[in-house]
């Protein structure tokens, strides 16, 4: 799987360097799995993060006694680390990647969001409004809307075309699509449905009649 | 490296540790962690170069970015753990899996760009990058040196990634 939408490298940059929040940070990780560009550009800044640990000066050298209690250790038996959860039957078939699986080991249904939305929410920790995954029927069309903060969906089967100011673009798997606050566009589901999971700062702002209806409905 | 991998040299280790015990430490300090949160963190980063070793893979990351994975990983683990009320999730991160066997070469030839890249931004750009691996208490820090909002921190910091990614595509295949 080659994606052709990619997370910004600021985005890249602050998930490598560990302080992206959780929800965010998920998404990132998701599209990690599915990118191998992406992996690769990791690499280099993880390479970046190693270098400055290099050059981080110390100005308090750590106690004398850390090295002998870590000395201590080294014979201890290694824990053994608990199995990857199991996704529940009824998301066994679906392309979830894997560092969402422990979030939705304990999920028992799909529950409705709008008429052709299902959604399951992910316990996700600083999710400011919403982190879930969403399922769509196919041809759902989700009129012209705004977003109140930064909305980062990445699509794991299916697929959706985008409208908006900057041009159409098509989203397939392994996709991600970053939504600023000053982008409004239009979405389309393509003929086979479209799984995604998505995790949005803010609220959205409808542009039209229709959107507004479907934010009031589905509290979006 | 490799005598810590393969023949399980513990002096080995300990010239390991005494490199970079000290430079976790800074940089979980600059992260916010106590002196104390911060040697706990170093000992648990430590003990797991020694347990993970045969996992390091020279032809994929240099030590120090292994090291600065494993920290930063435990980092991350104990903000969230401390942040969530039920204690039952614990270690949410899950490490990203590494790239298959055949990519590693790709890996190879395109390390170093990021690095290429920077030498061709200019110092202020250059400097908003690194200070992105910093945390944001730092991005403050900068601006009120600089005697500009964090806003405008935080566009130069954006605007640089783009300027960065632009020389990333212009440079080298893309695979």
């Amino acid at each position: 799987m080659h994606p052709s939408h990619h997370p910004p490298l600021d985005l890249l940059a602050a998930h490598t360097a560990g302080w992206l929040a959780e929800d965010q940070s998920l998404l990132v990780a998701s599209h990690l799995e599915l990118c191998p560009a992406c992996r690769s550009e990791e690499a280099a800044l993880e390479k970046l993060g190693g270098e400055l640990l290099e050059g981080a000066v110390d100005d308090a050298p750590p106690s004398a006694s850390l090295l002998d209690a870590v000395l201590r250790r080294l014979d201890e038996p290694v824990p053994p680390s608990a199995p990857p959860p199991a996704l529940p039957a009824f998301l066994a078939d679906l392309p979830i990647p894997t560092v969402l699986h422990r979030y939705l080991a304990d999920v028992r249904r799909w529950s409705l969001l709008l008429p052709g939305i299902q959604e399951i929410a992910l316990p996700v920790e600083g999710a400011r409004l919403r982190c879930s995954l969403l399922r769509f029927k196919p041809g759902v069309l989700l009129p012209r809307h705004g977003h109140g903060g930064r909305e980062l969906s990445l699509v794991l089967q299916g697929g959706f075309d985008d409208q908006s100011d900057a041009g159409d673009r098509v989203f397939l798997p392994g996709d991600l699509s970053c939504q600023d606050p000053e982008d409004d566009h239009e979405v389309r589901i393509h003929e086979e449905g479209c799984l995604v999971v998505f995790a949005r700062e803010g609220r959205l702002l409808p542009r039209s009649l229709l959107a507004s209806v479907g934010i009031f409905l589905g509290q979006l | 490296m490799r005598e810590v991998s393969e023949a399980r040299s513990k002096s080995a280790f300990t010239r390991l540790f005494q490199w970079y015990a000290p430079r976790i430490c800074v940089w979980l300090r600059q992260r916010g962690a106590s002196v104390i949160q911060a040697e706990e963190l170093a000992q648990d980063v430590m003990l797991d170069v020694w347990r993970q070793a045969s996992r390091y893979d020279p032809g994929r990351a240099s030590v120090a970015a292994w090291v600065f994975t494993i920290a930063r990983n435990k980092h991350v683990d104990r903000i969230r753990r401390e942040r969530r009320p039920k204690p039952e999730h614990d270690g949410l991160l899950v490490p990203a899996p590494s790239p298959d066997l055949g990519e590693a070469t790709g890996v190879a030839q395109r390390r170093g760009r990021v690095h290429a890249a920077l030498q061709q931004l200019p110092d202020a750009q250059a400097a908003v990058i690194r200070s992105t691996f910093l945390d944001e208490e730092t991005q403050q820090r900068a601006a009120d040196l600089h005697g500009v909002p964090l806003g405008t921190i935080k566009s130069r910091t954006r605007l640089a990634f783009g300027r960065l990614r632009e020389l990333l595509s212009a440079d080298g295949p893309d695979d």
